[in-house]
Formats: structure tokens, C-alpha cells, sequence
């Protein structure tokens, strides 16, 4: 079971009800919605930016979305939103930082090196070098240990749709990382 | 159940060994929530930042809005108006391979008009006075006057609006200035603010707020003075002028002058033999000390960087600076039937040579 499970199943409200909650000013609730998708949204910006600047980006993007609540209008959706948001963040600042360094579009396969590959900064990057779609997915899912159904839900994507990226995206990153596929 | 399964929910399936590897070297990465109250900081501050930047907005649309109303509801280029008596005004087309018009705005005995110059400036005509422009071809408005008189009040940047007298060029340089001229060339011009510049046969006169200088048909425009200055002043200085220095009136100058006229013995120095710089040189440096690097010798031997160097320094004692861009626009707003101020000096008889 997972955090976000464990937090679903007790008599937590939900991410939605936080999020309708902190819309009108319930600073709790907010507190709340915080504390179950800081993983998610830092799922998404390692997906998109280096890893020394997701702290900072998280927090602007939850800044922001404290700001900008009493506009989101379906509070359901909170998930999917607050990621859009995060992608934006990372975006920005990836525009704004001319010293970001683009991202590795190769790793080099090395078979006989594989434990060396599979630290967690290569894995990482393996990751980050897979095409967009694929990326979140893996990394809420390997990372952060958020199952199937919950990142469906948060990206704002079917189930089916997302079962086919994690598969592929798993596929293309044993692929990468000189592992062969079964 | 299989690793697929495992990857889509961890409860359901067995996760194979990379996989299971991945999961196990990516778990450091994984990120609890740090606490909320920077978050909870950071936007407060940026709420704050979004009421600044809209209040930024708000005054720069208006600043717009406003700049906008300006150059809409600035006077029509040209335009004249008749502010009594008699005038007449001509406008005539000429259609050729370039089509060019030409304004001629003349009035009578009692006769005032007011003249937009482009959107530049305005002009008001006394009476006995003829303006004609031809065409209004820029960067330059050239005005030609032909006889009469004029104040002018100008919001260009300097050297864009020309008076042509008959004689000598009337170069704005930014300012309001008062103008009278004969039909030979022969006039006066007092500046009531800013800068003009008298042009004749490359002699160039530059004439600074509070001063006037007269021009000529067949000589070099005159020595600035004071607009105030001694009638006893005023035929010294004319004298010179027009008949030619001489030592005698050098010396009745140095002994009329004061501080004020220390321009007046700027524009004298160029035109001295080299007998008579001497004095005026050491008459000028009472008014005006010498710069560091620069040494009487220097200047008597007409030395350029010397001469170049005191000049900065008396120039920044002559009032009437080019006018900033704001005291500009206000001139040119100005532009109303409302008179400028009356002229300095007397209208009916602009200074002749003898």
C-alpha cells in the first residue's frame, strides 16, 4: 500500500475535498493538500528539471496554487492541475537559467557495468532522457512508489493510456540502459 | 501475475529484478514535504508582487492612454489661427514629380496670427509681418521671415526648427525666443529661454537665455548681450559690429561691461588683432576663472583645446540650457492664442547698422 493509499484510506478527506476546502481560505486544508501531493508534484519536476532545483520549484509551484485556488474550477481536477502548474514552473525557469545544462539524450549501455549504471542519478537520467510522455509516469511510479490508478488520476490521464507509457517507458529505459527486454 | 502487472499496481504482481533494482537505487530520491511555512511566505510575497505589478500596469496603460490623448489632441501641423486685425493667409499646391506646399501667412498695420510650426512649436506673428514656408520637408522646419516680427516658442530638438531671415539663420536649439527682422536682413534677437544659434557665412553665434544679439544684411550676426544691458552698452557693442573693432571701443566695452557681459567678450575675442586680445583675455578670466591645464599663453596663442576647454566652463555659466524633454512638450502645449510675452525690444524699428 502506498502513502497516498494509506493517507485515502483512513478518515483523511481527500485531495479533492482539501482542495475545496483550502479554496475558501481553510489554511488546514491546504496544509493537507500539500502534504499529499508534494510527491507528485515532485515527481513531475524531476521529470523536467534538475534535481537541486525541485525543492525550490515545489514550493513556488504550491505558492502559487495557494494564490490562484479560489480560480480552479473544478476542485476534482486539483491533481492534473497542480502538475500543469509544475510543468509550467520548470519550463520558466529552464528558460529563465541559461546555465541548465540540456538533458542527456543518450546513456551509454553498458551491460557489465550495470550495478555502476543503476545508482540513483544515472537511473534518474535514463529516465529523463525518455520522451515526455513517458518520463512522469516512471518517475511517480518508481520514485515516488505512487501506484497506476493514483498517477491516472493526477496526470489527468485513462487508465489504459497510461498502463500502455508505463509499459513502453519501461521497455525504452531497459532499452538504455543495456538490460534485455524479456 | 508479472512485472506489468507490478508496475501498474505494486500489490498485484511481482516485480522483476530491474525493476526491483530500480525501485530500491530511486527510493533516495523519493521527497517528504518540507514544512509549509516558506511556502505559505512565498505567497504572501507573491501576492504582493501581483498587486504591485498591477498597479504598474494600471499606471502604465494610463501613461499610454495618456500619451496617446497627447499626440492625438496636438495641434494640426501648419495650422494658423487669427488672433486680430488683419491677416492673410495663402496656400498654394504645387503638384510636380514631388508635391509641395507652400504656407504664407502675412499680416497687417494691426494685424497678429499664430502659426503651428509643424508639430513642433507655434509662432506668433506681430503686425507687419510676413512668414512663408515652403513645404514642410523634415527633420528640418524651415520658416522665412520675410520682415517683421515674431516670438516663438519651440518643444523640438535642437537645430529642427530654422528661422531664415533675409540675412542670417535663426537656429532653435530648444527655447522661446523673440525675433524682428527688416526686409534687408537687418534684426534683432532676444531668447527668453534655452538657446539659439545666429548663422551667417559659417559665423555662428550661440546667443543663451536672457541675452538678444542683432544681425545684418551684409555683416556677421553681432555680439550677444544682456537683454537688460546699458544703453551705453548696447552702442558700444553695435558700434563694433558694424563699423569694426577698433582699441578705442574695445575699451569703452571692457569699461561698460560687467560680469554679465563675459559672453559678449567671448564672441569679441575671435575678431581682436592680436594687440588687443591681451586685456580682454585677462578681463574675461576675472569673470571667468581658467581651467586646470589651461594657461593664459594658451589661450593667447589661440591654443584650440585651450580655447575648447574654457569655453565649457563659460558655457555652463550662461544660463539657459537646452531645454529637458518635458519642459519641451509643456512649450509645445503651449501652443493657444495665448501671447508668449511681450517682445524685448521695439517692434517697429529692429536695430540697423548705422
Amino acid at each position: 500500500m502506498t502513502s497516498l493509499e494509506a493517507k485515502r484510506s483512513s478518515a483523511a478527506p481527500t485531495i479533492a475535498e482539501s482542495a475545496r476546502a483550502a479554496q475558501h481560505g481553510d489554511r488546514e486544508a491546504f496544509a493537507q493538500l500539500y502534504e499529499a501531493m508534494y510527491p507528485v508534484v515532485c515527481g513531475v519536476l524531476q521529470a523536467h528539471t534538475d534535481r537541486s532545483q525541485v525543492e525550490d520549484l515545489a514550493q513556488e509551484v504550491f505558492a502559487k496554487a495557494l494564490n490562484a485556488l479560489p480560480s480552479l474550477r473544478d476542485p476534482e481536477t486539483v491533481g492534473a492541475w497542480l502538475c500543469t502548474m509544475a510543468r509550467n514552473e520548470a519550463r520558466m525557469r529552464h528558460r529563465r537559467s541559461w546555465r541548465d545544462a540540456p538533458l542527456a539524450h543518450h546513456l551509454p549501455a553498458d551491460a557489465q557495468n550495470s550495478d555502476m549504471l543503476l545508482d540513483a542519478e544515472r537511473a534518474l537520467a535514463a529516465i529523463r532522457a525518455l520522451p515526455a510522455p513517458f518520463r512522469e509516469p516512471l518517475l511517480l511510479r518508481l520514485v515516488h512508489g505512487l501506484s497506476g490508478p493514483e498517477i491516472a488520476e493526477h496526470l489527468g490521464m485513462t487508465h489504459g493510456s497510461l498502463r500502455v507509457n508505463l509499459h513502453r517507458g519501461m521497455t525504452m529505459l531497459r532499452a538504455r540502459l543495456g538490460v534485455e527486454n524479456r | 501475475m508479472n512485472d506489468a502487472d507490478y508496475l501498474w499496481n505494486p500489490s498485484l504482481g511481482t516485480p522483476d529484478a530491474l525493476t526491483q533494482q530500480l525501485e530500491t537505487r530511486l527510493r533516495p530520491l523519493r521527497t517528504s514535504p518540507p514544512s509549509i511555512a516558506p511556502v505559505l511566505s512565498r505567497a504572501r510575497t507573491l501576492r504582493r508582487r501581483r498587486v504591485f505589478t498591477r498597479i504598474g500596469l494600471s499606471v502604465g496603460t494610463l501613461a499610454a492612454a495618456a500619451s496617446g490623448l497627447w499626440v492625438v489632441t496636438l495641434p494640426t501641423a501648419w495650422k494658423t489661427a487669427t488672433l486680430s486685425g488683419e491677416v492673410r493667409v495663402e496656400r498654394r499646391t504645387t503638384l510636380g514629380d514631388e508635391a509641395s506646399q507652400t504656407l504664407r501667412v502675412e499680416t497687417g498695420r494691426v494685424g497678429r496670427a499664430a502659426l503651428n510650426i509643424g508639430r513642433l512649436g507655434v509662432a506668433q506673428l506681430y503686425p507687419n509681418t510676413r512668414v512663408s514656408v515652403d513645404g514642410t520637408i523634415a527633420p528640418e522646419h524651415r520658416l522665412r521671415l520675410a520682415y517683421g516680427s515674431l516670438v516663438a516658442r519651440i518643444g523640438a530638438a535642437p537645430r529642427l526648427v530654422v528661422v531664415q531671415t533675409a540675412s542670417t539663420e535663426v537656429i532653435d536649439l530648444g527655447c522661446a525666443f523673440a525675433l524682428s527682422t527688416d526686409s534687408l536682413g537687418n534684426g534683432v534677437l532676444a531668447v527668453q529661454e534655452g538657446r539659439v544659434e545666429l548663422h551667417r557665412q559659417g559665423v555662428r553665434v550661440m546667443v543663451p537665455e536672457g541675452y538678444a544679439a542683432s544681425f545684418y544684411a551684409t555683416n556677421a550676426p553681432g555680439l550677444p548681450i544682456p537683454i537688460g544691458a546699458s544703453k551705453r552698452l548696447r552702442t558700444i557693442v553695435r558700434s563694433l559690429d558694424v563699423d569694426g573693432v577698433t582699441p578705442d571701443r574695445v575699451r569703452d566695452l571692457l569699461a561698460a561691461s560687467d560680469s554679465s557681459a563675459a559672453i559678449t567678450l567671448w564672441y569679441l575675442l575671435p575678431r581682436l588683432a592680436q594687440e588687443s586680445r591681451g586685456t580682454v583675455v585677462t578681463r574675461l578670466m576675472q569673470y571667468v576663472p581658467l581651467p586646470t591645464a589651461v594657461n593664459r599663453e594658451l589661450v593667447l596663442a589661440n591654443n584650440a583645446d585651450a580655447l575648447r576647454r574654457w569655453q565649457l566652463v563659460l558655457e555652463r555659466r550662461w544660463r539657459g540650457e537646452s531645454l529637458s524633454w518635458w519642459r519641451r512638450a509643456l512649450l509645445v502645449r503651449g501652443v493657444s492664442s495665448t501671447p508668449i510675452a511681450p517682445l524685448p525690444f521695439a517692434v517697429e524699428s529692429p536695430s540697423r547698422p548705422r
